[in-house]
């Protein structure tokens, strides 16, 4: 950290919000920020222009996660609802007229269908795209699974379909209820609901989902039988489970390349687990990382997995090497609780299928707006919400040796 | 001859009433060949006859016979009598009657009669037959001019056309001048031929600017048609002289020579030169050899020496070899080069024929003149940026031509004009460091006129061979590094005069007027080599032709310049801007300092031009996120430019310039460069910086609209500085800017990206980068956007605070935070008033103060007061009902300790009210956090925060505002005790506003705290009145006389918030009487207007509390009602006249 540069003012701020902001995301693309607050709200902030694309009431309560899925967009509520909205598409900057800080009328994307979900946990979704933008092309729809806490029982997970709607798996994790209940007796359930999840598929095509729950333990599981639905957590082998918390697990990330995983909590420990070995040695599952900084509510990994940024209750983003938790910097300018933060994706892809084929040949010439370096200057963006009900946008450095 | 009996016989009708109209006057005239003193007056008058007669003729209906029949009688006048019995006149107009039969004499004449007539006249021009009879009494310029228009008439060659009205065949007129050349070229002649032209031209230099005219078309005439080819040679040194002189008005010292005889004149220089040394003329003669391909190059070996020995030559010929074409040539060269400041000339005649000839010359001297074509084409391309259209185009025609067609002088040409673009741009910082405008002018003028032949519209398309090499010039093979620093070093700007205003002008003019935008020029720059404004306007259209000529290719030389100009704020830096600037420009085809019509480029602007100006506008834009220049130019660039010692000075001489130091600047152009960059021009590079933000948006128009998230910043941030060249320079820009993008007006452009601006700003207020001027722009976009901004500018707010806290021991930084909380304050309670009908904060809880006293029980105590004496007296009215603020009182009891908790706490203890807008969040933040301030070390300050809560006392809503305002209450009373009066008065002033709005909360402080201050004030100021000259001077000693002094502020606030208190506080009895009793001077005659309009104000108020004790009051003053109430007794104060008012308005 003495090396480093001072750390940065914020390069941009987005005030679109007037309560805290709940949760962020970045189009695949970097072309969208979608920001989603306490309220409801829900504001997609064009990344040229800074201005919001479109701006509406999306939940009657906050928001716990939202995702852009091909040209859809994918909100969760506390409001017990999941929304899956078409995306607003805009216009190319050739038609587009003078933009304006306060334009009267945004639109409102449509709501393509929605489900009621069980949002009790805090813990918001966990998207796996079944087909990649690569070569979903000639599909006519995409699909998706997504995972959930269950609808009656937050300890346990189910794993849904899009855009179907229907349940493939239900209550994953209940099996190994049975024995922690008698270990335990009177405890309904000692790991406590889950905090956060996230489903995944080995390069075999086996779902595993990796769990993180209330008593600052991370579980993951496998799915061993080839057939689906399953019930009552049939067929979820539990991998491993290992509690490196004391505290309850704020939130968790797994590395885009899916071979680790972080959680954090309010404690000062950033928990770092190992996806990438089938059958690691015991204890070997998780490390624990110690920080200087208690109080962690978000955490966020750079695509190439080797930037983490975590968001403290005091306001401060703090960024460390994922490999040795070095402290790389830390970027201060939220006053209160700093609630959620995203990197820009590093290799940008096409956001829907339908852009994909013509992204090839847009090159820089073609890029009306910005050049290949503010392109490539946008990548190492990280994006902050905060219980300020501000978004801060900062631009780091790229960290490389 | 055929044809002339032809005609005779269908003409003989005519000719026959000619020849009685001649006869009339003929016969008469041949009587009177004899001259006599007496019968000169008749002869004269028989020829004036004789010449209206033959005027009226038309020259072809003249015959042989008549012409014969009239010659007769006028050719007898001059062999009768001797030439100096034949006075002027009438040899002028027998000369006019040769004239008039010469016209049609020419065609049928004798051989022998034509050289008669031409040795008359020539003779006559000359002067040889007034010295032949020893007078040498010269002929008048009259008679001069008569014989030589008759000698024109002779030597005129005659068009076909011509012969056509004569029935002749067309061929016969060529037929006749070749048998009149065939004449005069005999041996015998040549003298003849030669002394005649000799005459005409010295009678060139006459006066008389007819005979000026006619003399020069003589001359041309002479040399053109009949003077032998051997014998032009002979005469060119003298021709070339002569009409060089004569061009130039030498022989008439001074003044501009008519254009008319310049244009003859020129065209003799042309005829003669192309005869004497033309290319064909010498190639015939073999001393240069025209070199087209290889078998040339074979026959110029071989025949090397083939022509030396030449045909028969002419005694008075010269022979034209290689070494008298040497010295010609550079004779020729240095006349053509004398000839420069007719490039100038005031009439387009003139500059039309140096444009024909410079063409003319071009192209038939190419090869024996080689070293004059450059000077030639810098004729014409000079005379192509000519004012007259006429001028330019045939200028630009010409170019075009010469350039265009292919001939011999096309490459070379075009390699002459490459070459001298490089000179004149390599010559350029020479000339600009010796201060000659002129020249600098010369050499802009040139590089431009170059520029606009390769923009020349061209079918062809050959000319782009100079756009190329132009744009090759500019682009990165160019070898700008070379040409740029030597300019850049030497151009120079001046620091414009420094206006350092408290608030800049164009920022009182963007909120003053958001809707009307007026067209606002940018100031101009002046260059410290330069002097006048044409050399500077020909710098400027250099630059733009050079940009436009090379177009997209010189982005490399922009970019130089602009990365140059990055650097820093060195006038280097500056200059490299200004050149990057007007490059710039003039690739877009705009203009910065054109009029609101011309700035739209119409030009089609492509992909790259566009992208590429974004991208500068992006870079320029960085520079604002640089610390003050100011202070960052002082180590750098100084401290590397005293380490080389080489100090040389580049300075402007009068008189004998020394040599060697001349020499030097030169050798020594890059160590002079460093010794410019020590000066530092901060506020030259800024305004230079806005505009190239300018020219950007001018270039990209609509698409500049994705920039403005990093310009406007920077405008804004110029148009709140202090230096009025900078700030007008930021508003013209903002100005451009928005007529490019389209925008109504700079206020809607504004007001249409606020976030941007906001986002800039609430960057710049951070801990770590704290800008000053950050807060001005905010004061400037809070009052020019209003509600809009403020709704979302909640957290900069909390960053002033934030900032507050942190330096709150800066004055300067407290000052411009709080003068933009101050802004913001103002906006809501415009949007207060705005929306005042749905926030009903009437006083619907009049009456719950404490009981008025009600004088009925007065007098029911009256008849008894005798019989059960009451104890004490006074009536203790102190522990009034706690009900009555009671609404206010929970609210109270919540300290605040952040703002957005008191808010919540707020919005659930008052379920009932609406829940705080986002404004009124803002302002409880405002009034909360700048509470801590009213202890502040700065009066200023304080003052400051005290208007700031007294303009936020109406927006609030109760609720909101009292729970802050209670804590911090024994501050705001201290504040009556400040030193500074206007500190008090400011305090008085949000007393004056809490008693208006809030009076129930009011009562006890009023009362209790407010009124004892007031008094124990009032008293005070009285005594120091008393004892204050100035004010003794006054009769009365009430009330100081200027509105403008504090202390009358002070007296308004107190009349004004006491008068509030009356009205919205309950009244207190003991005090309601003190009131009344203490106000009254200010009812005072001699007391200031609008003092007395407010005391008037206050009785009135009071008395619709209690009437009876106004009137006892102000009665008792002014005249004696009872001898209690003497004491009361000031008559010298003459209250009377606002006593009626009050006592009018009591109800």
């Amino acid at each position: 950290m003495t090396d480093a540069p001072p750390a940065p003012t914020p390069l941009h701020l987005l005030r679109s919000h007037s309560a805290p902001i709940s949760t962020l995301a970045l189009s695949p693309d970097n072309e969208r920020i979608y920001s989603a607050d306490a309220t409801g709200l829900v504001v997609v902030t064009n990344t040229r222009t800074l201005r919001a694309l479109a701006a509406w009431n999306a939940h009657t309560d906050s928001i716990l996660g939202i995702e852009e899925w091909h040209t859809f967009v994918i909100t969760h509520g506390r409001d017990n609802k999941l929304h899956v909205w078409r995306r607003i598409e805009e216009l190319p900057a050739a038609a587009r007229i003078g933009g304006s800080a306060a334009l009267p009328s945004l639109p409102v994307p449509a709501l393509c269908y929605s489900m009621d979900v069980n949002a009790l946990n805090f813990c918001r979704f966990g998207l796996l795209p079944l087909s990649p933008p690569n070569d979903g092309e000639a599909e006519a729809a995409p699909t998706a699974l997504f995972a959930l806490p269950n609808l009656v029982d937050s300890s346990t997970a189910d794993v849904w379909t899009l855009p179907a709607r229907t349940r493939l798996h239900a209550a994953i994790g209940q099996d190994d209820k049975a024995p922690r209940a008698a270990a335990n007796p009177g405890a309904r359930n000692t790991t406590g609901i889950i905090m956060a999840l996230h489903l995944f598929q080995r390069p075999g095509g086996a779902l595993r989902l990796l769990t993180a729950y209330e008593d600052g333990s991370v579980a993951l599981r496998e799915y061993t039988r080839g057939d689906a639905p399953s019930v009552e957590g049939a067929g979820w082998a539990a991998l491993w489970a290992v509690r490196l918390h004391g505290e309850s697990v704020m939130a968790m990330r797994v590395a885009r390349a899916g071979d680790f995983a972080l959680t954090v909590s309010a404690d000062h420990i950033v928990g770092r687990y190992n996806l990438a070995d089938d059958a690691p040695a015991d204890g070997q599952h998780g490390v624990i990382m110690r920080t200087k900084h208690a109080g962690n509510g978000a955490v966020a990994l750079r695509d190439d997995g080797r930037v983490c940024a975590v968001g403290g209750w005091d306001g401060r983003a703090r960024l460390y090497s994922t490999k040795t938790l070095k402290p790389l910097g830390t970027l201060k300018y939220h006053k209160t609780a700093c609630q959620c933060l995203e990197f820009a994706r590093q290799a940008p892809g096409a956001s829907a299928p339908e852009e994909g084929s013509g992204r090839a040949e847009v090159d820089e010439d073609d890029d009306e707006e910005m050049s290949a370096a503010e392109v490539e200057e946008r990548t190492r963006w990280l994006v902050t919400g905060s219980k300020d009900s501000r978004v801060a946008i900062w631009s780091l450095l790229s960290f490389d040796k | 001859m055929a044809a002339l009996s032809r005609s005779t016989p269908n003409e003989s009708p005519t000719s026959q009433a000619d020849f009685r109209k001649l006869k009339t006057v003929c016969v008469p005239l041949l009587g009177a060949s004899r001259l006599t003193q007496a019968s000169i007056t008749s002869t004269s008058k028989l020829l004036q006859e004789l010449i209206d007669v033959l005027k009226h003729i038309p020259s072809e209906n003249l015959t042989p016979n008549l012409i014969s029949y009239v010659f007769l009688p006028a050719s007898t006048i001059l062999q009768r009598n001797p030439s100096t019995g034949i006075p002027d006149q009438v040899l002028e107009k027998i000369l006019n009657v040769f004239g008039l039969l010469a016209e049609s004499w020419w065609w049928t004449c004798d051989i022998k009669i034509w050289e008669q007539l031409f040795m008359v006249c020539g003779s006559v021009i000359g002067g040889i037959e007034a010295k032949s009879n020893g007078k040498g009494k010269a002929r008048d310029d009259e008679t001069k001019q008569a014989a030589m228009k008759c000698l024109s008439t002779l030597l005129r060659p005659r068009t076909s056309e011509e012969a056509l009205t004569r029935f002749l065949v067309p061929a016969e007129a060529e037929d006749r001048l070749l048998e009149l050349q065939e004449h005069t070229r005999n041996t015998r002649f040549i003298p003849i031929i030669g002394q005649t032209l000799d005459s005409v031209m010295s009678s060139a230099s006459s006066q008389y600017l007819a005979l000026q005219s006619a003399s020069l078309e003589v001359t041309h005439f002479l040399i053109e048609l009949y003077l032998p080819d051997q014998l032009i040679p002979s005469v060119l040194p003298g021709t070339v002289s002569t009409m060089t002189k004569l061009c130039l008005g030498m022989t008439r010292g001074g003044g501009w020579t008519n254009g008319e005889i310049v244009s003859r004149a020129f065209k003799v220089i042309q005829v003669v030169v192309v005869k004497a040394l033309g290319n064909e003329v010498c190639i015939e003669h073999g001393i240069i050899r025209r070199v087209r391909d290889l078998d040339d190059l074979i026959n110029d070996v071989n025949g090397s020496s083939q022509n030396t020995s030449s045909e028969d030559t002419n005694p008075y010929g010269t022979q034209r070899t290689e070494s008298w074409l040497r010295g010609t040539a550079t004779q020729v060269h240095i006349a053509m080069n004398s000839l420069t400041p007719l490039l100038s000339h005031p009439t387009p005649i003139a500059l039309q024929t140096l444009c024909t000839f410079s063409t003319i010359l071009i192209r038939s001297t190419s090869l024996t003149l080689p070293q004059t074509q450059p000077l030639l084409l810098s004729f014409l391309l000079s005379l192509s940026l000519s004012d007259y259209p006429s001028v330019s185009v045939l200028a630009t025609e010409s170019l075009a031509a010469l350039l265009t067609i292919p001939s011999d002088e096309q490459v070379p040409l075009q390699n002459i004009l490459m070459t001298n673009l490089g000179d004149n741009l390599s010559s350029l910082p020479r000339l600009l460091s010796t201060q000659s405008d002129a020249r600098v002018a010369h050499a802009a003028g040139l590089i431009n006129a170059t520029c606009q032949l390769a923009s020349y519209e061209d079918p062809s398309n050959k000319i782009s061979v100079i756009a190329k090499g132009i744009a090759n010039l500019l682009g990165p093979s160019g070898g700008i590094e070379k040409w740029g620093w030597s300019l850049l070093s030497v151009m120079e700007f001046v620091e414009p005069s420094v206006i350092i205003t408290q608030t800049s002008g164009a920022q009182l003019s963007l909120e003053t007027n958001p809707n009307t935008p007026l067209w606002i020029a940018f100031p101009e720059l002046v260059f410290k080599n330069i002097s006048s404004l044409e050399t500077r306007d020909s710098l400027k259209r250099m630059f733009h032709s050079l940009g436009k000529a090379a177009g997209d290719s010189c982005l490399f030389a922009v970019d130089w310049f602009i990365s140059l100009g990055c650097e820093g704020s060195s006038s280097t830096s500056v200059a490299a801007l200004w050149c990057a600037c007007r490059l710039l420009e003039g690739i877009a085809g705009i203009s910065l300092f054109t009029d609101r019509a011309a700035t739209i480029s119409t030009k089609r602007i492509n992909k790259r031009l566009e992208k590429h100006a974004r991208a500068l506008a992006k870079t320029i834009s960085e520079i604002w996120d640089r610390l003050d220049p100011s202070l960052t130019s002082v180590d750098g660039d100084t401290l590397r430019a005293q380490d080389d010692d080489t100090m040389l000075l580049v300075q402007h001489q009068k008189g004998l310039v020394p040599l060697q130091d001349t020499l030097k600047i030169t050798q020594a152009s890059t160590s002079s460069s460093k010794r410019f960059k020590r000066i530092s021009q901060p506020v030259i590079h800024r305004a230079l910086c806005l505009q190239v933000i300018a020219v950007t948006s001018g270039i990209a128009q609509n698409r500049f609209i994705s920039s403005f998230i990093y310009t406007l910043y920077p405008i804004l941030h110029s148009v709140v500085s202090t230096v009025s060249f900078l700030s007008t320079t930021a508003l013209a820009t903002l100005n451009f800017i928005t007529v490019s993008t389209s925008y109504a007006s700079p206020a809607n452009l504004l007001l249409s990206n606020f976030d941007y601006v906001l986002d800039s700003i609430s960057r710049r207020l951070t801990r770590r980068w704290l800008d000053i001027d950050a807060s001005k722009v905010l004061g400037v976009m809070v009052r020019l956007v209003g509600a809009d901004i403020v709704d979302k500018a909640g957290d900069v707010v909390e960053e002033c605070f934030d900032r507050l806290d942190e330096y709150h021991g800066y004055g300067v930084i407290v000052d411009g935070l709080i003068e933009v909380l101050a802004e913001v304050v103002k906006v809501i309670e415009m949007e207060a008033e705005v929306t005042a009908g749905n926030n009903p904060k009437s006083k619907e809880k009049r009456g719950i103060g404490p009981q008025r006293t009600s004088l009925d029980d007065f007098f029911a105590f009256l008849p008894r007061r005798f019989d059960d004496p009451i104890e004490g007296g006074t009536t203790d009215y102190g522990p009034a009902p706690r009900k009555a603020w009671g609404p206010g009182k929970p609210s109270e009891n919540h300290d605040e300790d952040d703002p957005d908790d008191n808010r919540m706490k707020v919005e659930t203890a008052h379920n009932n009210e609406l829940p705080p807008t986002p404004i009124q969040a803002l302002t409880m933040q405002i009034i909360s956090r700048s509470i801590n301030f009213l202890t502040h070390n700065s009066p200023v300050i304080r003052a400051r925060i005290l208007n700031l809560l007294a303009s936020s006392v109406p927006v609030l809503p109760e609720s909101a505002l009292l729970p802050s305002i209670h804590p911090a209450w024994p501050f705001i009373i201290n504040r009556l005790g400040d030193p500074e009066t206007f500190v008090v008065s400011a305090a008085a002033g949000l007393i004056e506003a809490l008693s208006k709005n809030v009076g129930d909360f009011m009562f006890r402080k009023v009362w209790d705290d407010v009124w004892p201050k007031f008094r124990l004030m009032l008293r005070e100021l009285e005594g120091g009145e008393k004892s204050s000259a100035l004010m003794r001077s006054n009769k009365g000693g009430i009330g100081p006389e200027s509105a403008y002094t504090h202390s009358h502020r002070l007296y308004r606030s107190l009349l004004r918030t006491m008068t509030f208190s009356l009205k919205g506080v309950h009244e207190h009895e003991p005090s309601y009487w003190e009131v009344l009793v203490s106000f009254r001077r200010f009812l005072a005659g001699h007391v200031h207007e609008e003092l007395q309009q407010c005391a008037a104000d206050l009785y009135i108020q009071a008395a619709e509390i209690n009437p009876d004790a106004v009137w006892l009051a102000l009665v008792s003053t002014s005249s004696l009602t009872n001898p209690i109430m003497s004491f009361m007794m000031k008559p010298e104060w003459q209250i009377g006249r606002n006593t009626d008012i009050v006592f009018e308005n009591m109800k």
